[in-house]
Parts: structure tokens; C-alpha cells; sequence
């Protein structure tokens, strides 16, 4: 397979990689980025653990050669945290108890935030529409949903977080 | 008793990271020099090896080793249970489709995937046995050389037989449950790297220090220069590790002297990995004219898989759970297991329990029926309380709480009519009860915990058993610094690495928070006590006068004569040589099931719960809808809320997934839906939130009166679902899992 010259922008920073043709976005990322947060569970498209976002669509980047993402802009959970801030979905998933075995999360999120960056206020039916494609096997979704539901009111209302959860709910 | 911070809503440390992509799996490690190995696996499930050549797979560049259990220095056997019959390469048979007969290690993964289909291998095709009936003929080929009958044993209480002939109802049925895949989101996994002269395996396993032991005996090394650790577990629910693939990538970081990554691809991981027990569950149930339940008998026979592995653990729990939570005096419990060349059955969020409340559930539902009682009515004269016997004779010691649970659950039933979706889309409420013994059945099970002072005036609680992605290690916490008289952040949760953490066993049964946090609980506040003495010796004060103020970053214990940091007390304690590390080890009161009967204590805390399901059925298309899940669970005193509802809904998918969707479909020991495209698991559009109620309790015998959810929310769900179908469709269902072509069958046969 013949190895090319790959520019494209990743997390915000241009990047220019020695790629060879049959390498997978996945594996790109993974392997040549030094970016392990954007995980592998079927390589067939089916769990959605290996979510990001390309051009702002949530893609499965087990299904994505890496030479076409040339010229675009590619980002990953690593990518979601501006300057060390937490991204309003990463809070909602701690605070609401989203988070179990950690495998599905990173996917999980990149396709809530390429929901609510194309609509900012979803209902819950589209809420579950644009997750469906993504695959947990701890959490039975009901809190994953909440997260993006509460992240929706926090980032329409801009607000912050509100600390100190610890507290019986 | 007052609780700080037990019951209480501590956000999980490890979130964080998972949320950002920085928390680390094994596969996701990268070493210097790391190769990739890749396994040869048979593509027959029961075969003889008549000649294996690894000469062809050094042609492809790259390739630094093959290895055949010729290579192998130790003991090729390992097994998660006493058998130990399992190969880690198979020596002169193959005895499941995908049991590895060499293994490859090259520079890259492509490298080792092809060189591995380059090694030449030439079989003898065997018979091959595809299910239990057929492995218990008398000409069946034997899988194994003791015969393919690996397990027959009972519990036996009373004369089932005295009691059915004088019985006013005796319902029968033959129920057949399906095996299935744990689907946990990250596949096997496993870094073995070079450590000094011995070896560090970074593995994904639920059992780090059996692990260990496995891992030393197979590369004929002491155990001191075997360390395992647990990265971050992308969900176990009684899978992982797996022991022959951490085997493999050992032997080969010591053939190569370089660290060796191995990670199973799915359609690998679905067609090797350990599955849930497929069975035939044969009961009958008798009750008296008042409707009070007066004997059972249950004949269960699980489907083995290639190798006994955890077979004995699942097969003994599903009959000592044989006769429900119900009060009944005469019982009759018995199961077999039986080899196949199916792949192997192993543990399985609730070890065999599912399959046999299914049946139980549905049979408790035909008898009410048969007796003309509302099936919550005949529940609740026949469920467990205090001061009762369970089948194996052992006593009630703790509220059950099933009776106010049901007594909850008929309010909500009869308050929420279901409408039908239309003529041909019956409405059904169903509902199962259940009980679980948490830990392991009938033999020694030490939760073991060791707290120790750091330098820097950090309390470290180290426990062996990894948190496979529930949560444990909060949980932990929590007891931790409840018992303490710390806050969370004062602690270091340290689990699963085999050179710091004592073993606390294995992360399953539900044995963490009652088993091993009661441990933890001990060892604070033995080591509270230590601290205090140290501190009066290091302050000359006596105990009385000393207290430990938690309020400040840095807790510091005070005194009429001055005050000292954790960090002071360290330094201080050093020089008195007074130990600030403390262990605690608790075992719960079981005692041994007796070998005829199986009458004994198997078990020091149980679980109880119900679960319903609303739902509808197109009679026509027999797709089910779900309307509504309520759970209903007894875990004495809730630890952390929001991580048990976390459980409860998780467990409860999982159980939906087996009701209707999930099930490995088999030909000649090939799995023939190996991915996620043709093996289904509930996405967040088959599910409706669950309605989680805690029945209130704290007198478990766990730590603060708690005991354990992990596999206990998954097992009444399928029932539930069964229950309910039936009901909303008037037909009797028999099978799972209630897939379109189960449920329009039935109503035709009907």
C-alpha cells in the first residue's frame, strides 16, 4: 500500500502525516495521533465507540479510510475539553452518572455534541434517535439520555455548572 | 446509625478521565519495541491435530515467534474454577471452533494476522456433539475422557413425592433458555511487557491476583516475578479475563524479551469467549387448595461448552435458587451439565440464576392460574420471610421485604391500566420475583482489605478485586472513609495490582460491596485504632484524649497537648516503629453443602427483588413493546444511590436484551452472528427508563447492613417480559428468547 502526505485538522491543530492507504481513521487516531480516548468495539460500524466528529458529523471512524479526511477538520473527545474546561456534555455525563465502564463514552458524547451543535434543544425522541447508533452494555441509557437532556438546558442557557452534587439527589 | 457518607451520591473518581479520552484500557497501551501477537485458532470445533507446521508464518516479514504448546515451560492447563481442563494451546485435540493451536508474534498486527493464517495446520474432523441430548447418548463420541457428563448434583429437602400425591395443583412444564454473549463494549485485552526478571501483564480482567497464579504456574515462574494489573475494564458482567489469551501474550514477551500486545478482535471475541449457560429447566410445582406452594422439583440441565471452566459455580446456583424465594417444604433440585463442542459456558451475570427464575417465574404465574389466584396474590402467600427456610435448609436471617415490595407493585399495577395499541396489540402487566446469595456458594470467600498510612499523610485503601466499570472502587471508598472518620478526598483507592493489594478475590458473584467491603470496613477501623495509638504514644497523651479532625485538607489529630498531621503521625509512628498498614480479611458465615442433599449455609447475604414489565404485543408481527420496567430491590443499605440505579438500569437492559432480542445461534460449534450487526443488544430506543424503587432495609450482612446489586437487577427482567407476553397474548411461552418468530409461532400453535 503506498504511503501519502495527509493534512488535515485535528482537534483544532493542522496536522501533516506520513499515512499509508489502507490505514482506518481509528487507527490513525489511535495509533499515529497518540489519541487512544476514540475507542475500537466491532470495527463495522454497528457500536459507535469509535465516534467523532468530521466536518461536525458524528462519523464512525472504523468506517472512515484516513486519506479522506484530507483537507477537513476531524474531533475527537480529546478535542472537547477548550482549554481544560469541561465541555457541558462531559460535566452532565459525571454529574448525572452516566459513566460506568467508560468504553462507550467517548462515542457517546461526540454524537450528542454533533446532536446539539445541529440542535441545540432537542426533544427526547431525537435524543434517542441520534444515540441509537451508539451502543452501551452498562448503563441501559436512561442516565446517557439525561446527560444530553441536561447539557442541552446548560449550554442554551450558557450557563455553568453548578458544583457540589455530592449530596443526596 | 448515623452515616456521613454511606447512602450517599459520591460522584465516581474514574469519570473524569473517561469523559476526556485519557482513562486507559489494555489496548489502548503503547510500549517501546511492542509487538502484536495474533492466536491460530481451529476452525473446527471438535477435531484431532495431526500435524502443525509454523515454518510458512516466519515467511511473512516481521514475524519474530510462533509457539505450540510444545513451547510451553510450565503447566498448559488453566481454568478460572479447580478443573483447570482448559488448554491454553490445545495439544492433541481441538475441542471448541476458535480454541487456539499456536500463536504468532510480529511487528505489526497486519504482520501477525497474516502470518497466523500462514501456519499449517491438518485436522481430523470429529464428531461434533451441538447440545446437551446429544452429548448424554450412549454412542456420543466423548469430549472429554471422563465422558461428557461433568456435573450432577441436588438439593434435596422433605418427600416431593408424599407431598405431590396429596396436592390439589401440580403444573409441569420443560422450558428452554438460549446462550448468550456478555457484550461488554471492549474486547479482551492484554499488554505483557518485561519487568526486571520476571514479567508485568496489563490485563482486562476481573481477577488479577487468580490471574497471576494462572500466569506463573503456565510460564514455570514463582509468583513474585508475575505482577498483574487491571488497567481501566471496559465491562465484564462474569466475562474476562481470559486466561488462555494472558497466557499467550506471557509466553511470548518471555520468548521475545519484548513487551506483546493482544487484543481479540469481536467476531474472535464472540466465537472464544465464555458464554451464558444454554439449559432445559424441567419443573413441577405443587401447591395445596389454599394455595400455599408444597413442593417443587426441578430438573436442570446447562450446556457446558467445550470445557467445565465456571460450570460447577453456575450449575450449583441455579438449584440452590431452584425453588424461588418461596416458602416451600418440599423441595427436589437437581442438575446436570453436560460437555459439548459448543463454546465454553462460564459465569454470566447472575451464574445461572436468570435461566432458572425464568422458568420458576413462569411456573409461579401458570399455578396461580390453575388455582384461579391473581399471580401477586399467590406471591404473596408463598414468598420468604424472616425466620423461614430457604431449599437448602439454611434460615431467613434478615427482612426479605418481597411482601411489601408486592404489596407495592399491586398498587401500581392496579392503578396503571395498560391500553392495548389497537385490536390486534393485547396490553400485559408480568412481574418475577427473585433472590440471590451474594458471594461465592458454600465455601470460603475472604474479602481481604489493607489500609496503610502514605508519607505524604494520604490514607491508601488497597483491595485486590478490580472495578470492572461499576463502580467498586467508589464504593469501596465510601466505606472506607465512613469507617475512617475521613473524607473521600483523603483517601487513595488503590485495586487489581497483584504487588500492592492483597487478593480480595475475584469481582463477581456480587461480592464486592458485601464481601469485600465489609473487610474494608474492618480494616478501618482496626486502623483507626492503630492511628490513635500512634498517636498517643508519639503526643503522650492517652487515646481518650485524642481526636481525629477531618475538616481541613489535611486531617490531623488533635489533643490537649498539641496536634499532629497524618503526615506527622507517619514520621512519628516510624520512629516508635509502630505499623500504620493494617489488613482485615472477612469471610462470610457459610458452611459446606452437604455432598448428597446440598443442604447447608451457601450463602452469608442475599439480595431480594421483583421486577414488572407493562407492555404490548402485536399479534400479528409479535413485536413487543415495552411500556413501562419497575424494579423493586432489597439491597439491605444503599452505599451510593445514583451507582446502584445505575445497576438497576443496566441490569435491567441486560435483562431485556435477554428476553427478546439476544442469542448466539450455532452450527457445528460456529457462531454464525459473531458481531453486533446480526448479534443484537438493546439500543437506547428498545428500552423505557426504569422505575427503580429500594425496598427500605439495612440488615444485610454486609458493611452498614448492605449487600450487593450487580448481577441481582438482571435477573428477574426476563421473566417479567415472559409473564407479561404470555398474559397480554392468553398463550403459554416456554422458550427464550421471545424473539417475533417465538411469539407468532405460539399463537398459531395456539
Amino acid at each position: 500500500m503506498g504511503v501519502r502526505d495527509l493534512n488535515f485538522k485535528l482537534n483544532g491543530n493542522l496536522m501533516s502525516m506520513k499515512v499509508s492507504a489502507d490505514v482506518l481513521l481509528v487507527d490513525l487516531l489511535r495509533d499515529q495521533a497518540g489519541l487512544p480516548g476514540t475507542k475500537a468495539g466491532c470495527r463495522e460500524g454497528e457500536c459507535g465507540a469509535c465516534t467523532v466528529l468530521l466536518d461536525g458529523e458524528a462519523v464512525n471512524s472504523c468506517l472512515i479510510p484516513a486519506l479522506s479526511v484530507a483537507g477537513r477538520e476531524v474531533t475527537t473527545i480529546e478535542g472537547l475539553a477548550a482549554g481544560g474546561e469541561l465541555h457541558p456534555l462531559q460535566q452532565a455525563f459525571i454529574e448525572e452518572g452516566a459513566v460506568q465502564c467508560g468504553y462507550c463514552t467517548p462515542g457517546m458524547i461526540m454524537a450528542a455534541k454533533a446532536l446539539l451543535d445541529r440542535r441545540p434543544d432537542p426533544s427526547g425522541e431525537e435524543i434517542r434517535l441520534a444515540m441509537s447508533g451508539n451502543l452501551c452494555r452498562c448503563t441501559g441509557y436512561a442516565k446517557i439520555i439525561k446527560a444530553v437532556k441536561r447539557a442541552a438546558g446548560e449550554i442554551k442557557s450558557g450557563g455553568g455548572m453548578k458544583d457540589g452534587f455530592a449530596a443526596g439527589r | 446509625m448515623d452515616l456521613r457518607l454511606v447512602g450517599k451520591n459520591i460522584i465516581r473518581p474514574d469519570a473524569l478521565d473517561k469523559v476526556t479520552g485519557k482513562a486507559l484500557y489494555a489496548g489502548d497501551l503503547k510500549r517501546d519495541k511492542m509487538l502484536f501477537a495474533k492466536a491460530v485458532r481451529s476452525p473446527y470445533a471438535h477435531a484431532l491435530i495431526l500435524s502443525l507446521n509454523t515454518a510458512p508464518a516466519f515467511a511473512v516479514p516481521g514475524v519474530k515467534a510462533v509457539l505450540t504448546a510444545r513451547d510451553i515451560p510450565g503447566d498448559n492447563h488453566v481454568g478460572m474454577t479447580g478443573s483447570k481442563d482448559q488448554l491454553v494451546l490445545a495439544e492433541e485435540k481441538v475441542r471448541f471452533r476458535g480454541e487456539a493451536v499456536a500463536v504468532v508474534v510480529a511487528e505489526t498486527a497486519p504482520a501477525a494476522k497474516e502470518a497466523a493464517a500462514k501456519v499449517a495446520v491438518s485436522y481430523r474432523e470429529l464428531p461434533v456433539i451441538e447440545n446437551p441430548a446429544e452429548g448424554l447418548s450412549a454412542d456420543a463420541v466423548k469430549i472429554a475422557e471422563k465422558g461428557n457428563l461433568c456435573w450432577h448434583k441436588k438439593v434435596v429437602r422433605g418427600d416431593w413425592a408424599a407431598a405431590v400425591r396429596e396436592a390439589a395443583a401440580v403444573v409441569e412444564g420443560e422450558y428452554r433458555t438460549q446462550m448468550v454473549e456478555h457484550a461488554y463494549l471492549e474486547t479482551e485485552a492484554v499488554l505483557a511487557e518485561p519487568r526486571g526478571e520476571g514479567i508485568l501483564v496489563w490485563s482486562s480482567t476481573k481477577s488479577v491476583h487468580l490471574d497471576r497464579r494462572e500466569i506463573a504456574r503456565c510460564l514455570g515462574l514463582p509468583l513474585d516475578l508475575v505482577q498483574v494489573v487491571a488497567p481501566q475494564i471496559g465491562g465484564s458482567f462474569g466475562g474476562k479475563s481470559d486466561l488462555t489469551l494472558n497466557c499467550m501474550a506471557a509466553l511470548l514477551c518471555r520468548k521475545t524479551g519484548r513487551p506483546v500486545s493482544m487484543v481479540l478482535e469481536r467476531e474472535e471475541s464472540i466465537q472464544v469467549s465464555t458464554k451464558r449457560h444454554a439449559c432445559v429447566l424441567k419443573y413441577s410445582h405443587a401447591a395445596d387448595a389454599q394455595g400455599n406452594l408444597v413442593a417443587v422439583r426441578l430438573e436442570v440441565t446447562g450446556d457446558a461448552g467445550a470445557y467445565v471452566d465456571y460450570t460447577p459455580a453456575v450449575m450449583q446456583r441455579m438449584i440452590i435458587h431452584g425453588a424461588g424465594p418461596y416458602r416451600v417444604p418440599n423441595v427436589w433440585l437437581e442438575g446436570r451439565a453436560v460437555l459439548t463442542n459448543n463454546p465454553v459456558a462460564g459465569a454470566m451475570r447472575g451464574f445461572g440464576v436468570p435461566q432458572v427464575v425464568f422458568a420458576c417465574e413462569r411456573q409461579m404465574d401458570r399455578l396461580a392460574g390453575e388455582l384461579g389466584l391473581d399471580p401477586i396474590e399467590f406471591r404473596l402467600r408463598n414468598v420468604l420471610e424472616k425466620g423461614d427456610l430457604f431449599s437448602t435448609g439454611q434460615i431467613v436471617g434478615h427482612f426479605v421485604g418481597l411482601r411489601e415490595g408486592l404489596v407495592k407493585a399491586r398498587e401500581i399495577i392496579s392503578g396503571s391500566q395498560l391500553p392495548p395499541g389497537g385490536h390486534h396489540e393485547p396490553a400485559a402487566w408480568g412481574i418475577a420475583c427473585f433472590h440471590y446469595g451474594n458471594g461465592r456458594t458454600g465455601m470460603s470467600d475472604p474479602g481481604v482489605a489493607t489500609i496503610r498510612l502514605l508519607e505524604d499523610g494520604k490514607v491508601q485503601v488497597a483491595v485486590g478485586s478490580p472495578d470492572i466499570g461499576q463502580g467498586s472502587n467508589t464504593i469501596l471508598a465510601q466505606i472506607a472513609a465512613e469507617a475512617l472518620g475521613l473524607e473521600i478526598n483523603h483517601l487513595r483507592l488503590m485495586s487489581a495490582d497483584t504487588r500492592c493489594t492483597l487478593d480480595s478475590g475475584t469481582t463477581s458473584g456480587t461480592r464486592l460491596t458485601a464481601i469485600v467491603g465489609r473487610a474494608v470496613r474492618e480494616a478501618a477501623e482496626n486502623w483507626r485504632n492503630r492511628l490513635f495509638e500512634a498517636g498517643a504514644a508519639a503526643l503522650n497523651v492517652p487515646v481518650s484524649d485524642l481526636r481525629l479532625d477531618a475538616c481541613q485538607k489535611e486531617p490531623r489529630l488533635t489533643s490537649s497537648r498539641g496536634d499532629l498531621s497524618l503526615a506527622g503521625v507517619y514520621r512519628q509512628a516510624q520512629a516508635l516503629r509502630i505499623s500504620l498498614e493494617v489488613s482485615a480479611k472477612y469471610d462470610p458465615p457459610t458452611t459446606p453443602l452437604d455432598g448428597e442433599s446440598g443442604q447447608g449455609d451457601p450463602y452469608g447475604v442475599y439480595t431480594y427483588g421483583l421486577q414488572l414489565a407493562g407492555l404490548s404485543v402485536n399479534i400479528y408481527t409479535g413485536q413487543v413493546e415495552l411500556r413501562r420496567l419497575v424494579s423493586f430491590m432489597n439491597v439491605g443499605q444503599v452505599v451510593n444511590p445514583m451507582l446502584l440505579e445505575g445497576q438497576i438500569e443496566g441490569g435491567m437492559a441486560m435483562g431485556v436484551g435477554y428476553a427478546l432480542l439476544e442469542e448466539i445461534n450455532l452450527k457445528k460449534g460456529e457462531v454464525l452472528n459473531p458481531g453486533f450487526s446480526s448479534y443484537l443488544i438493546p439500543t437506547c430506543r428498545d428500552l423505557v427508563p426504569v422505575e427503580s424503587y429500594i425496598i427500605p432495609a439495612n440488615d444485610q450482612g454486609g458493611p452498614y447492613g448492605a449487600g450487593g446489586i450487580g448481577e441481582p437487577s438482571t435477573i428477574p427482567a426476563a421473566a417479567a417480559i415472559a409473564n407479561a407476553v404470555s398474559r397480554a397474548t392468553g398463550t403459554q411461552y416456554f422458550n427464550l428468547p421471545l424473539s417475533l418468530e417465538e411469539i407468532t409461532g405460539g399463537l398459531n400453535d395456539a
